[in-house]
């Protein structure tokens, strides 16, 4: 068991992999002699050369057109968007390809693909290094969104999606990267997808989140605690596809349930997780559903001032938690 | 810019003594503008919602599609300059 960051633990999970089996490479921009922007990919140019680890043009469309070739080639690419605000011109790539492949080809052709991408905001990164993109692609049957929160997750996660045979969409929450740390076992595991996890055990409220805003939920849920507030927090670890279970389980015992989320709050992924316990569970509630996700506006302003309106943290948090615990 | 400057050179229009110039003119201009938006307040948290569409105030902003800046240039006999419009309105 080791403590690392989340950069640290895909970094290593990677590399772990990429010794591992022969088929995994990956690419992207700057991820070979740059070491990728973010040091993900950090040495990977010497230790498994440039077949293997291949610096891409600027162009997202041609990173995952390839990927895509390369999977159904028989080789697993482990491709890079240096920031999933650059993915849009490989929507249709994505979305068009990778995930109807398998469907529209009666089960012959598999893409085992993932596709790695660093989102989300409060990192002062503003419009164009800031976004949330889940809710794009969880829409999309025969896609795999996944969104580790912790280092644990981190590794299992990543290497199951690389072991799965379908298009994996690997996001990572960048303020995480360094911020967040946890114990990571040494050997290797997976931690399979479409699985929720319940990260604080409560009986009195069910708070649903994912990325950045599960810690944030975590600290408020704490804070409350001191108040005599009993929170459930329970990390979805995969937007799609959506472990309704664990979800509903968890409110089918609190009676109270709300979702936080970063992303455009309509439409959101919190939106769909909100619906699925309004028709599941409407005779378990004893309050309104809460949702909570960033305002809908165009992109994460540059200003400080404005990147806090725009971002749920734990204050604004505690405070509607507060409210439907005291309902 | 580095082959347009150099056909520019070729053709007799331009020596590296312009070149400098004209970069250090863009530079400072570049250098200006930057510290002018440091210098600047920071907005308030109610401006974040402003120009999602084009019924956000202030009106006049760059795709406007009012005839408020063609009736005040008849009213004046003036010309519509980009100073006319306010911060935030660029292209």
């Amino acid at each position: 068991m080791t403590e690392k960051n989340v950069v640290q633990t895909i970094h290593d999970t990677l590399w772990e992999e990429m010794h591992a089996d022969d088929r995994v490479l990956v690419l992207g921009e700057d991820v070979g002699a740059r070491g990728g922007v973010f040091r993900v990919t950090a040495g990977f140019l010497d230790e498994f050369g440039e077949q293997r680890v291949i610096d891409t043009p600027l162009a997202e469309s041609s990173i995952v057109g390839v990927a895509i070739g390369m999977a159904l080639d028989g080789l697993l690419p482990v491709a890079e968007i240096q920031f999933a605000d650059f993915i849009h011109p490989a929507f249709d790539q994505l979305v068009s390809e990778a995930a109807r492949f398998r469907y529209r080809s009666n089960g012959a052709f598999g893409v085992p693909m993932v596709v790695r991408a660093p989102y989300g905001g409060g990192v002062h990164g503003a419009l164009y290094h800031s976004q949330s993109i889940e809710a794009f692609y969880g829409h999309v049957p025969g896609l795999k969104v996944v969104t580790p929160s912790t280092p644990y997750d981190t590794k299992g996660l990543l290497r199951a999606a690389i072991r799965d045979p379908d298009p994996v969409l690997f996001l990572e929450h960048k303020k995480t990267y360094r911020l967040i740390k946890g114990d990571v076992p040494d050997e290797p595991y997976e931690v399979p997808s479409g699985k929720a996890d319940v990260k604080r055990e409560g009986d009195d409220v069910t708070c649903v989140a994912y990325g950045l805003m599960l810690h944030h939920c975590l600290e408020a849920a704490n804070k409350l605690a001191d108040e005599g507030a009993s929170i459930e927090v329970i990390d979805v670890r995969t937007i799609a596809p959506l472990d309704t279970t664990t979800i509903l389980d968890s409110v089918r015992k609190t009676g109270k349930a709300m979702v936080v989320y970063e992303d455009n709050r309509t439409y959101g992924a919190g939106a769909e997780i909100v619906a699925t316990i309004a028709e599941e569970c409407l005779f378990d509630l004893d309050g309104p559903l809460v949702r909570i996700g960033g305002p809908d506006i165009p992109a994460m302003p540059f200003s400080g001032p404005l990147e806090h309106f725009y971002m749920p943290d734990p204050e604004k948090i505690l405070e509607r938690m507060r409210d439907l615990w005291k309902f | 810019i580095l082959v347009f400057g150099t056909y520019l050179k070729e053709q007799g229009l331009l020596d590296d003594e312009k070149i400098e110039a004209i970069r250090t003119e863009l530079k400072e201009e570049v250098d200006r503008e930057v510290q002018d938006a440091w210098d600047a307040p920071d907005p308030t948290p109610d401006t974040a919602t402003v120009h999602v569409f084009a019924d956000s105030k202030p009106t006049g902003a760059a795709g406007d599609r009012s005839n408020e800046k063609a009736d005040a240039m008849e009213t004046t006999g003036g010309e519509a300059t980009p100073a006319d419009a306010p911060a935030g309105g660029g292209e």
